[in-house]
This record gives structure tokens, sequence and C-alpha cells, in this order.
């Protein structure tokens, strides 16, 4: 046997050396892989603003000051492909965008209608308007992916918008007190809170009769609101309504403009996977929208109200009580986006793909947990006139619809491989 | 001395008789670089932080309760510790230290939370050690090449650097054949051979693919794949034991690995079979391939080894001893290796669906299983009950691994338990509504929801607590384009 001469360790090293770095490069190149977990979740085009609408994807950041045309809900039976489906969700977020813009758009009219003269019959008509916003907004907010999403669910290209229209469970009365007092939203909308904007302010400030505070006396703000008298606080509180329903139409009109096809078309960057690396976690993300029924509607709106959770309860809508009607809303959304945006669920939905994929069962008995849901919440009363076990009724009816969507749709034993929500990235097996 | 007597004799001369020590070299600096790069994955992935550090709560191995996750940073440290480690294993510097460190670490790491466990991380696990405990470094190391100067200086005789006992191959085959093997006898089962479960609801991630994914959407694709995949695993270690098959069944190896690394997210797992099949070619394998590279058959060295040895001086009787003793922690390590598999029939039922004897028995991608658990916590003074979601404690990544995991629930329990107690809510007794779907089945409880779980303790008993399989067959999902 001939027997060569150990190699020397400098050639073990090199190899080594090289290998690793070269591997080093290639693992660092690749933690743009949506499997990662560590995706830049970068805006990417359009310039968009993502704290309120300074400018939208090269389009005119005006919004019209009338109602523009949304037509009719999007929803046509097709052949199920991944392909259609994607497209149907970006249409039906697409309609939901529009219809938000043109309540916000008229929330804004009517805001600035009672700040300018105000009276009851105004503010009547202001708190319709809101409220419409807010019933839209509810059907908006399912879609959480994209502008409307944040980065935490869509990491790709959330842009987490819905934060500074809607702010729940994070708003905070004490922010917007603040605001009114300092007037520091004169300095620009950017530089104030998602806490204390949005519908959540609109809502404090068309609904709340009072002229107490929740700030601490001798803070900033406190002293502030204290100097200010009747006539100036409600000048202060309608002039911040105002300042804050521009904002919201500029974010109505940032988050329409992203789906536009002569905007950002985002539709073409989700049927192209585009910063999703796949069409599989492309479906993933806008699948995550569906969990809205577990954590938002389940969770945070009925857990601690029916007793089954032991956790603090954040009113979604605190001072124009329209709890229920967001639950609705939320169902209805889900619906769109679950079977399909057309009138009573015409379109390529979700349940389209479970059955062409054979889980024809699965899909059924999703629509009918969907359907005692929706049920369930359309004969619930107004939060202020529920009981404790009605909270629970509801809970109970509403959790086989998460059960299924975390025992069967998604997760290790989903049939579509769709995985769970910020579930994080790992080798299997 | 009886038959036995010379039986065991032979076994052992056998065993002992040396073979050329490249392809333990070879696996030796293979693996070491394979595994550094692993290492690498889990801080560039940031798997370091939202699987080991992250976690609130820690899901524990049975007898290893005590082991406690480093701080961020430190867990960070051993990670690039390991990294390097594993390349001072490939390149055979202080083997003695640097090998069985990294194995250590290795191990830790796993132990830190059994919501990780993963049969390639448990397989690497194991082959750290054993090439931790093997003369690896004999050859084409920094150790080798240090004493071969040393001895030099000293103008003593070279080192025999060139051989092992045939064991040490014998005990890598074992290792590697084994988990080929019981991966297959684990599709030996109806949802993979009959209805194509789960391959056929995986491969449905996979239809944009150029070519195959249009082809994994034709009906009876995902079964006949099920049915290579059965046919690879339980039979390519005799395709690669026989040397007329050797060279394609590795082609296979080699394509079957790429083709699992495409569809599946397996990590490093593809490579490391595939590197690790490399031990059942001839011995001397890495000098005829490095001959054959050069074009200069004279470099190929002997083409057999095991022909003809040396006569060895008789060894001293306590290294004898030493060497049997070896011999027969070997022997034991490849029962303990072919029965580990098997115990789960002891438990009878489902083993996809008990998971009693699932963990290191080498069954790998064979069920789609998860579900929801929703801890029921009842006040014993009070009667009132809370629903408690996983997510309250877990990471999603944990919630999704405990789902379809009992004994995982039941520490989750013992926690809710002890948490609830704590905050003052006094005694407590939980229960749990679980649905759990297996292979796309409608879910079904895995836990029986009348048991409160803080009177359960985990064991090896058969656990009384959980309800039976559902019985019928799997629907048939099929990949969509």
């Amino acid at each position: 046997m001939t027997v060569r001469s150990p190699s020397k360790p400098v050639v073990f090293a090199s190899i080594a050396g090289a290998a690793l770095a070269a591997v080093t490069a290639v693992v660092a190149c690749s933690t743009d892989d949506p499997r990662a977990g560590t995706g830049t979740g970068s805006s990417s085009s359009g310039g968009t603003s993502s704290s309120g609408g300074s400018s939208s994807g090269g389009l005119d950041a005006t919004a019209p000051d009338g109602p523009i045309e949304c037509g009719a809900a999007p929803g046509a039976d097709a052949p199920f492909t991944k392909q259609a489906l994607l497209s149907a969700a970006s249409k039906c977020a697409a309609w939901h965008a529009c219809e938000f813009q043109n309540a916000a758009t008229a929330l804004r009219a009517s805001v600035r209608d009672h700040a300018a003269a105000p009276d009851e019959a105004k503010l009547t008509a202001a708190r319709t308007a809101w409220s419409n916003a807010m019933e839209e907004w509810s059907k908006m907010e399912l879609f959480q992916f994209g502008p409307v999403g944040s980065k935490a669910v869509d990491q790709y290209h959330g842009r987490g918008l819905r934060s500074f229209v809607h702010p729940w469970p994070d708003h905070n009365r004490c922010q917007v007190e603040g605001q009114i007092a300092s007037k520091g939203w004169q300095a620009g909308m950017d530089a104030v809170l998602p806490s204390a904007r949005g519908l959540y302010a609109l809502e404090y400030v068309l609904h709340y009769p009072g002229s107490d505070h929740v700030c601490l006396p001798a803070s900033a703000t406190g002293q502030a609101w204290d100097a200010l008298g009747p006539a100036d606080l409600a000048k202060a509180k309608n002039d911040y309504a105002v300042a804050v329903a521009d904002n919201v139409v500029a974010l109505a009109l940032e988050i329409r403009n992203v789906w536009l096809p002569e905007g950002e078309d985002f539709e073409k960057k989700l049927l192209a996977f585009d910063g999703y690396g796949s069409e599989q976690e492309t479906l993933n993300v806008v699948a995550w929208s569906l969990f809205y029924a577990e954590k938002e509607i389940k969770d945070f709106k009925l857990g601690s109200l029916s007793g089954a959770q032991a956790r603090a309860y954040v009113p979604e809508t605190p001072f124009g009580p329209r709890e229920i009607e967001n639950i609705r809303a939320n169902l209805r959304a889900f619906r769109a986006l679950y079977q399909g945006c057309g009138a009573n669920g015409v379109g390529v939905g979700f349940d389209d793909w479970l059955v062409a994929a054979g889980q024809a069962d699965l899909a059924n008995d999703l629509l009918a947990a969907l359907a005692q849901a929706e049920t369930a919440a359309d004969g619930f009363p107004a939060f202020a006139q529920a009981t404790e076990a009605q909270f629970l009724e509801l809970y109970n009816a509403i959790k086989p619809l998460s059960d299924l969507l975390k025992t069967r749709l998604f997760g290790s034993a989903s049939p579509l491989n769709l995985k769970l929500p910020a579930s994080a990235a790992s080798d299997t097996d | 001395m009886g038959t036995l007597g010379v039986l065991l004799r032979r076994v052992e001369a056998a065993l002992l008789r040396p073979v050329d020590v490249a392809w333990l070299a070879a696996y030796r600096i293979l693996f070491g670089l394979a595994l550094a790069i692993s290492m690498e994955r889990f801080l560039a992935y940031g798997w370091v932080d939202t699987l080991l550090v992250a976690p609130r709560f820690r899901f524990r191995y049975w007898g290893f309760a005590w082991v406690e996750p480093l701080s961020s940073g430190a867990m960070h440290a051993l990670f690039w510790c390991l990294a390097a480690l594993a390349l001072a294993t490939a390149a055979g510097l202080a083997f003695r230290l640097t090998a069985p460190l990294f194995a250590a670490g290795l191990t830790y790491i796993q132990l830190v939370d059994v919501s990780t466990y993963l049969n390639h991380y448990y397989l690497a696990g194991l082959l750290a050690w054993l090439l931790a405990l093997s003369p690896a470094n004999r050859a084409w190391s920094v150790d080798a090449w240090l004493r071969a100067r040393w001895n030099a200086r000293r103008g003593r005789p070279r080192a025999d650097d060139r051989e092992v006992a045939t064991a040490w191959l014998i005990l890598f085959r074992v290792q590697v054949g084994v988990v080929y093997f019981f991966a297959g006898l684990a599709k030996a089962q109806s949802d993979w051979l009959l209805h194509g479960q789960p391959l056929g609801i995986w491969l449905g991630a996979s239809t944009e693919l150029p070519l195959l994914g249009r082809l994994f959407t034709v009906p009876g694709v995902p079964l006949a794949m099920s049915w290579c995949g059965f046919l690879f695993d339980t039979t390519v270690v005799l395709w690669l034991s026989w040397r007329r098959t050797r060279p394609w069944a590795y082609a296979v190896v080699v394509v079957f690995h790429v083709m699992t690394r495409l569809l599946f997210d397996i990590g490093m797992f593809p490579l490391i079979m595939s590197l690790s099949a490399l031990v059942f070619f001839h011995p001397s394998w890495p000098r005829a391939l490095a001959a054959r590279l050069r074009r200069s058959p004279r470099d190929a060295g002997p083409p057999a080894p095991s022909v003809a040895p040396p006569p060895a001086a008789r060894p001293s009787p306590w290294r004898a001893r030493l060497t049997r003793a070896a011999l027969g922690a070997g022997a034991i390590y490849c029962v303990v290796q072919v029965l580990m598999p098997l115990r789960c029939h002891l438990y009878g039922g489902n083993v996809l669906w008990h998971e009693q004897g699932m963990r290191f028995s080498w069954r790998v991608m064979v069920r789609a299983k998860g579900g929801a658990n929703t801890f029921l916590v009842r006040q014993k003074e009070t009667g009132r009950v809370f629903h408690v979601p996983p997510h309250e404690y877990l990471t999603p990544y944990q919630e999704n691994e405990m789902s379809g995991q009992p004994d995982l629930v039941l520490q989750l329990a013992h926690h809710i338990q002890r948490d609830f107690e704590e905050r003052g809510f006094g005694p407590v007794e939980v229960r749990v509504d679980s649905q759990v779907s297996l292979n796309g089945r409608r879910g079904a409880p895995l836990v029986d929801p009348r048991v409160d779980l803080t009177t359960i303790e985990d064991g090896l008993a058969p656990a009384t607590w959980l309800l039976p399989a559902p019985n019928e067959a799997p629907p048939p999902t099929r990949p969509v384009l």
C-alpha cells in the first residue's frame, strides 16, 4: 500500500474556510427566501408613505370630494387555479379599498361640515358617516396583506397602514386628548402616533360628549386641556377631527392606489409572487387573513366578555358602540375571501381550492361553521345589552370556525400546505 | 473453547480486521463541513432566536428537565463555536477535544426544547458522537500531520495512520442503514401505499415547479411516487452494499435526495444522507477517487487493504479486554438502534396518531398532522371554566409542533395548572379540547376531553388518556395547479 504523507493543515484550513465562506455567502444571500423568515419585507415600489398618504404610487394623492365608481363586488365563477384565487383575492381587496375610500370621503365631508358650523344634525350626520366608514373598514381590514397588512403578518409587502386607520386594540384616549390640547398635529400627521389617529380618534371626538380627560392632571396634556375653555375645547376637537378625517382619506387613497392597475398594481405582484418567493408563500400570506376570525374576533373581541378567557378586554369602538356590527362586517369579509367576493359568495375562493384538491368535505365544513358564526352574530344584541352567557354562546358559535382553521386548513395537517401565521420557518423531519 | 467461543473469536477477528482509514477520514471532513453549514444556517435564518431563545415556555425531554437555555447572546455564541468546532472536526484539529465538544454542543441544543426535535437533527447528533469516538483523525488531519512531524523530528518511525478496524465501518453502515430501512418500513402502511398520503398533500405546494409541477397533478403520480419512496428507502442499503449495483444505487441516492430537497423543507438532511451513504463504498474510495481525478492510477493505493493484513503484535491483556468491551458497546448500540424504532409495537394502535414510540424511530416524512387544542381550566372552588389558547404560552412554531404530540400537550397542561395556581386562581383542573387531523382526515379528538390532565404523569406506560385514531381512510387530496 502506498501511503502518502498527511496533507498539510493549511490545505484543510483553506478548503474548510473557503467552503464556509462560500456557504455563508450563499446562506446570507438566501435570507430573502421566504422560508427563512427573515425577508426584507420592503415596501418596494411606489414611493408611498407608510404613515399616512403623503403620496401614492405616482398617482395624484388628492382624493376626489365625491364618491368614485367601484362597481359591483367582483365575483364570477371560474375554474379554480391558484392564480385565479390570487387574482380574486386581489380584486376583492381592491374593491373593498374603493368602498372604504368612498366611506372615508363621505366621513371627511360630514366632519368638515360639522366643524364649520356645529349643530346636532350635522353631528348626527357625521356620526352616521363614521359608522359607515367603520362598517367598510371592518371589511377592509380583514385583507391583511399588502397595504393593510402589518409587517409581522406580511413580512414581504406589509405596510401596516391598518394601524393608522384603526389602531385598535392599541388606541389610546390620552394620546388623542394630547393632540387636541396641544395641537401637535399641526406640525403634520406624521408626527402623531397611530394610537391617537384614525377612526378611533374620530369616534372619540364625534361620540364622546364629555369635557374631561384621562391624562394625569399634572401632565402637560392635563394642564393644557384644563386651560381650555368649553368653546376652545370644542373647536380644538373639531379641528383635530378635520385633520384626522383628511388623514384617513389620504390613507384610504394610498391603500387603493396600491391596488390600482395604474398605481402599484399589487395584483400583478401577487400573481408573480413578487417578493414572496413562491406561489405557495403568496397564498400563505393571503390566507392568513382568515385567521382574523380566530385571533381578533374570538380571542380579542369575545374572549374576555364571554368569561372564557382570562384576558383584558379592550373595546373596539368604546364611544360609538357598534362592536357587534363590526364583527358582522368582519365575517362578511371572511366569506368574501374564503368563498368568493360576489354576492352570496360567488367567485373563486379558498373553498374552490379545497374542492379542487379533493377536500370538498372540509370546504363544506368551513362554510357550515361560517354560517353558524354569521347567524349567531346576526342575532346578537348590542354589546351593552348582552349578558356573559350570551357572549359565551357567541364565542362558542365562532370557535368551531377557528378550530377548523387551525385543525385542518392551516398548519402541519393542511391539505393545501398552508402554514400557520407567523410560524417560524424551519426544517421538517 | 466451545463452538460459541470459536464463533465469537472469529467475529472479533473479523471486526478487528484492518481496513483503509480513508473512508472515515473523508467522512470526517465531509460531515464536519456539512454540520458547519448547518450551524451557519441556524444563525443566518434567525432560528437561534425564533426556535431556541424566543420561547417563554419549553417542552422538556423526560429526564432532561434540568437542561436550561442560554441567553440570546450566549446561544448565538454557542452556534458560532459549534460552527468552528465542526470545522475543526473536519480538519482533524485537536480532534479528541473538538469532536466530542461539538457532539456535546449539538446534543445540548437538541435538549433545550422537545418541539425542535427532528429526525435529522437526532441523526446528526448520533453521527457526531460516533465520529467523536472513532479514530477519524488518523489520516488527512492536522493531528496526523503534527504527529508525523513530531515523529520525524525525533527520528521515530511513522505511526501507522492508514487503517482502522472493520468494526467502525460496520458501525457507521448499521447506523446509516437503520435510518434508511426504518424510514422505509414506516411507509409500509395504508395511508402511504394505498392512498399516496401525505405525499399527495405535500406535492400540492410545488405545482409551480417547471415540468415537475404539472406532473404532480396527474392522477396516480403521488401514489407512484409514494411507492418509489418506499422501495427506495427499504432496499437502497441492499443495492449500496452490492458492489455491482453500488454506483447506480448511489446515483439514485443523490437524485432522490436532490428531489426531496427541492420539494420539502428538510434542510441538511439530504446532504447528510448523501454523504453518509458513501460509507457503503469500498473503504479506499477516497484514494481511488483522488487518483481518478488526477488521472494517475499509480496513486490509487491498494484496491483492497483488507487482503492479507500484516501480522500484528499480540495486544496486552488489558488492551484486549478494552477492545472487547468496545466491541460489546458497539454491538449494544446497534441492537438499541434496531429496537428503538420497533418499540412502538409495544403500545399497539397507530403510532402516527398516539406518537408513543414516534421519536428516535426514523419515521421520516410520513405524517401531515396538526390540530387545535384549547385548554379548559376549571377552578375547583367556583367551577368557572377558562378557555386558554396555547398561543398565550407558546410561539407559533411550538404550538404547531405541540398540536399533534400528546406528551407535549400534557406538559403544557401541567404548566398552565402551575401558572393559574400561582396567579391566584386556586386549585384548578385542566382538560383539553383537541381536534387533530392526520393526513387530510377530518379532525378528531386526540386527548380524552374528560380527563383532568393534572392527574396524569408522563411516562413510558401506554397513555390511557388518549383516544383511538380515526378509522376512515384519508380523503383523496391531490395537487392542484
